[in-house]
């Protein structure tokens, strides 16, 4: 079966920083891994590559079959992102933020409204995002990724900024999406070692290390 | 995708940045209220306005509307930078054109607010004639769509930089004279009373500007859109 995710000798410079320098791997269908690395390690811009948020220096990407140099669209359209800042629009409520974000995606309403359903947040669905708490505004920003139904989740130091509860409920949440792809970036083993089966750690823009959790 | 598709998602993006900006209405009234208060003041100002020369009129208007421009348009992908949506953006499913559009389609809302707060208000305190009205009407929003234009470019130039906005109001400047140049002469012209057929030199330069800058826009912003 060939891989979800597929990196071949990736790098990526910023003038003279050397971000990513030869960075090869893949991810499986299925797979939730956990994105180790201390700050600077290249976790965010991995994930920014995969994303096609941003395009490598050099190397081979390809998600989900589609080339993420040349087939941005297509890759955009059935992956969703986390970013450590949120997406949403403080002035916007939790539901006009997914049915401006799941517009572009095909959304209906239905779909948004069983998105905001995933993570419970019927009850704030018509508040504005500037309104919710860190935590709430974590979970809204994975129902906003879940729209379009997504086959990759890419999660950018997802659990950061969280209290231990707001953290154990969003890791509940994520371990309850069996059909997703997941890749979690994050500087600290704690909250995703139990929600991973997998870990690659990253080390100066290079694989450190890649094992069973 | 069609250009239908592209010309629906670029009317989302523009809506979603009227509806941001109408739920912080403190910024929509202080532009509102500074192209008022200009005219106000110039109107006080000029206590013979019935002797007022119509170069300085129409070189007034031109000078408020473009300080209105700077005050729309530094925030146009600086505020998406500085919240991090521009990531969110980023992560949407369009060409980069689009979004690029959706922000010059925000950005010239925005500025026909502002101009009809700058037309309503210099009828009743510059003595403008409703005669004018309709021939000003046409050269300014011409004039607006090249700020909107430009505006947007800059502020997607210099999204990144340190003191991005403090640097768009200086660079808006050198490329804002084909647009000012022109667009004072026009408006002088008709509150002169000349014929329409005259204001065609400037009317051609102002749309040929504003067809040099949509190709700037859709060369310069994919490079700029890809980290």
């Amino acid at each position: 079966m060939s891989p979800i995710v597929e990196l071949r000798e990736v790098t990526k410079d910023f003038g003279h920083i050397k971000a990513l320098k030869g960075v090869s791997l893949s991810f499986a269908a299925g797979e939730k891994v956990s994105l180790l690395g201390p700050n600077g390690a290249g976790k965010s811009t991995l994930l920014k590559i995969v994303a096609t948020q941003m395009a490598p220096s050099s190397g081979v990407v390809t998600v989900l079959g589609y080339d993420a140099v040349k087939q941005r669209e297509e890759i955009k359209k059935r992956v969703g992102v986390v970013g450590h800042r949120s997406f949403l629009y403080d002035e916007l409520t939790l539901e006009e933020n997914l049915e401006f974000y799941g517009s572009f995606l095909g959304s209906d309403h239905d779909e948004v409204v069983q998105a905001i359903g995933v993570t419970g947040l019927e009850r704030w669905s018509g508040v504005k995002a500037g309104h919710l708490s860190y935590g709430l505004r974590k979970r809204g920003d994975i129902s906003r990724a879940l729209l379009g139904k997504p086959k990759l989740l890419l999660l950018d130091e997802f659990f950061s900024g969280l209290d231990r509860e707001a953290s154990e409920v969003l890791a509940q949440y994520l371990g309850e999406m069996k059909e997703q792809t997941i890749i979690i970036s994050s500087h600290t083993l704690e909250m995703v070692q139990g929600l991973c089966d997998r870990t690659v750690r990253l080390r100066g823009g290079l694989v450190e290390g890649d094992a069973a959790a | 995708m069609t250009a239908g598709d592209q010309l629906e998602m670029t009317l989302r993006l523009a809506r979603k940045d009227v509806m941001v900006e109408l739920r912080r209405p403190h910024e929509l009234l202080s532009i509102v209220a500074f192209t008022l208060s200009s005219v106000v003041i110039s109107s006080f100002s000029w206590r013979t306005v019935l002797s007022l020369d119509p170069v300085v009129v129409s070189a007034t208007l031109w000078i408020i509307l473009y300080f209105a421009s700077i005050l729309v348009l530094t925030t146009s992908f600086a505020r998406e930078v500085d919240r991090g949506t521009i990531d969110g953006l980023r992560s949407l499913p369009c060409p980069p054109i689009v979004i690029i559009a959706g922000k010059i389609v925000y950005g010239l809302v925005i500025l026909v607010i502002a101009l009809l707060a700058l037309m309503a208000s210099s009828l009743l305190f510059l003595n403008l004639g409703f005669a004018y009205l309709s021939s000003l009407s046409m050269v300014f929003v011409i004039g607006a769509v090249d700020l909107a234009l430009i505006g947007s470019m800059l502020s997607a130039v210099l999204m990144y930089s340190e003191g991005k906005n403090l640097l768009l109001a200086f660079l808006f400047f050198p490329v804002s004279v084909p647009i000012l140049l022109p667009g004072i002469q026009a408006c002088a012209a008709i509150l002169s009373g000349a014929a329409p057929l005259s204001l065609l030199p400037e009317i051609r330069l102002l749309l040929a500007y504003m067809l040099a800058m949509v190709a700037v826009s859709m060369t310069l912003f994919k490079e700029l859109y890809v980290e």
